[in-house]
Formats: C-alpha cells, sequence, structure tokens
C-alpha cells in the first residue's frame, strides 16, 4: 500500500506517509482547544507544543509509543495539570485553576477505575455525582448504569466485580454529569476480548454528535476504529495528525512505525 | 447548600467504609487508650 505525503507542517517528510492536515479551525463552535502545550517538569518537556482544537461529534484518538506524553497530554487537556505554557479552552472557556466548574464539564476514564471498592457501584456514583453538585441522581445513575449495561449490578461492591465491569463502572461515573468533553486514557488495559468488545460498544454510543472524545490507547486497531481524528504523539510533539479517513486501516501499523522512526530520530 | 450536600456526602462515605471494613478501628481504639494513659500521668496530682 503506497502512500504519500508528510507529518506535521514543520517537520521532516515520512517518505511514504499520508497528508497530515492542520488543526482544524472551528472558532466559536470548538468545544475544545489547546494551544501551544507545553509541559517541562525541570530538563524534561513532556509535551512539546501541541495544538488540538476539536468540535461537538469529534473523537480524537492519540496513539504514541510508552514515554511519548500521551497521558500528560491527556492530563492537560482534563485540567488535571497544569500547562508551563499554553492554554486550554472548554467550551470556550479558559481552564482557570482558581475556579472549578469547568470540571462539570469533563468526564474522565482512566485504566485505573478510582472506584471505591467497599461501596456498592450505585453508592461510587452517589457520591461522585454529589460532589459534582448533581441532585437528579436517583433518576441520572439507573440512566448510566443502563448505558452501560450494569443497571443489574447497582448493588454489587465494586470489588465483586471483574475488571471490565469496573471500567464500565467508571465510564459510568465519567458520564454521570453529562460532559460536553470526555478523555479515555487506555480504558482497554487488561480487559479480555470480550470485555474489550462489550467497552467498545458503549465508546461507540459516545458518539452521539453531541460529545467530544479524546483518546489515547496502544491498540492502533481499536484505536481507529471509532475515531474521526487521529494524531501520532512523540517526543511530546504530534508528528501526525489529522483526519481518520484518510488513513487505511490495513496499513496502518506500517505507517504508524514510520511515523514514529521518524519522530524519534 | 451545594457544600454543605458535598460535605455531608463525603463523611457519609468515609463513616460507611470504616463501616464496612473497621480498617481504622483498632489502631484509633490503641490511640485512645494510650492518650488517656499519657493524660492521666500528666494530670496526676502527685506531679
Amino acid at each position: 500500500m503506497p502512500f504519500t505525503v508528510s507529518r506535521r507542517p514543520d517537520g521532516p517528510a515520512v517518505q511514504g506517509a499520508v497528508e497530515a492536515s492542520p488543526a482544524v479551525p472551528r472558532g466559536a463552535s470548538a468545544v475544545l482547544s489547546a494551544r501551544g502545550l507545553l509541559k517541562e517538569y525541570g530538563v524534561v518537556v513532556a509535551v512539546d507544543g501541541v495544538d488540538v482544537e476539536l468540535g461537538a461529534g469529534d473523537f480524537l484518538t492519540i496513539f504514541g509509543p510508552n514515554g511519548a506524553g500521551k497521558t500528560t497530554l491527556l492530563s492537560l487537556l482534563g485540567g488535571r495539570l497544569k500547562p508551563t505554557r499554553g492554554e486550554v479552552r472548554v467550551g470556550g472557556e479558559r481552564l482557570d485553576f482558581a475556579e472549578t466548574a469547568w470540571r462539570g464539564r469533563i468526564g474522565v476514564l482512566s485504566h485505573q477505575s478510582f472506584l471505591y471498592a467497599h461501596l456498592t457501584v450505585a453508592e461510587n456514583l452517589r457520591f461522585f455525582g454529589t460532589l459534582f453538585g448533581l441532585t437528579d441522581l436517583d433518576g441520572r445513575i439507573p440512566k448510566r448504569l443502563e448505558q452501560v449495561g450494569l443497571l443489574d449490578r447497582a448493588d454489587f461492591l465494586a470489588r465483586q466485580l471483574s475488571h471490565g465491569m469496573r471500567q464500565r463502572a467508571a465510564l459510568a461515573r465519567a458520564l454521570l454529569h453529562d460532559p460536553e468533553l470526555v478523555l479515555l486514557d487506555e480504558p482497554y488495559t487488561g480487559l479480555d476480548p470480550y470485555a474489550a468488545s462489550v467497552l467498545r460498544g458503549v465508546l461507540a454510543s459516545l458518539k452521539d454528535g453531541h460529545r467530544t472524545v479524546v483518546m489515547v490507547t496502544h491498540n492502533l486497531t481499536q484505536g481507529l476504529e471509532l475515531a474521526n481524528r487521529v494524531a501520532i504523539q512523540v517526543r511530546g510533539r504530534f508528528a501526525w495528525y489529522g483526519d481518520r479517513d484518510v488513513l487505511d486501516a490495513d496499513s496502518f501499523e506500517h505507517f504508524y512505525h514510520r511515523v514514529v522512526e521518524n519522530g524519534a530520530g | 447548600m451545594t457544600y454543605l450536600r458535598q460535605v455531608y456526602a463525603i463523611l457519609w462515605k468515609d463513616l460507611l467504609l470504616e463501616l464496612r471494613t473497621r480498617e481504622r478501628i483498632a489502631a484509633m481504639g490503641a490511640f485512645a487508650v494510650l492518650a488517656g494513659l499519657l493524660f492521666n500521668f500528666f494530670s496526676s496530682p502527685r506531679g
């Protein structure tokens, strides 16, 4: 499968690569907008000049080798880390660390569930929902649990659930407050093929045209399936960023390795 | 009002976890006995 052009405008060309496109300028309609994000830990640059702009309905998957800065980038986009330079806006509102209201616009799912093991699934959701200031939890909790297929496990302790079920329960928590932006950090980690398939179905339901999703994953197949935008991050930078449509799923692994080798060189 | 609900939620969560796990009860009991013992020596009329 022959590829054609390059990586990022200021970077070296990847021979046999496909056309990368710049961040689509969506202006006022952008749900997530990040400009010139830089995160340094002493001499280590974890995220280096990343620009992202996504609108409602966009699903961005970020690939990259270990240590590329993907999780750090996700933490910056979700407001869990403060950038050394640059800014992040969600719904046009700059993430101001002196305020907390914007946190209600973001839902986060990590590869660890961070559920209280000795609380039931429903109790976990009620606790986090209250912290989010939600008042209609009697209606919301069953709705979310049904969405992730766990309504019949509402009264089970979190520690009694399988890893896949805990991931789905954590996803229900991430969606409980109906966030505009959902950030998924390696959601498939540790799941067996069946559990991954169930989770994939739930994640597919997030593509409802209203939500914006950013997912970090190492799984090329699962990452490509749901995305309409794709980024390959290497050494903190987007070595490639563009539309999913220009990528060929069958030869993507080959393309990915070429981009990583070029970006790391 | 939201703030009070959040405080209550944290309190409810911590108490419920403690009732179910009883992880801190023993440590709290030992600390209470030790504190009482030390306070007893400190407040003894014979100095």
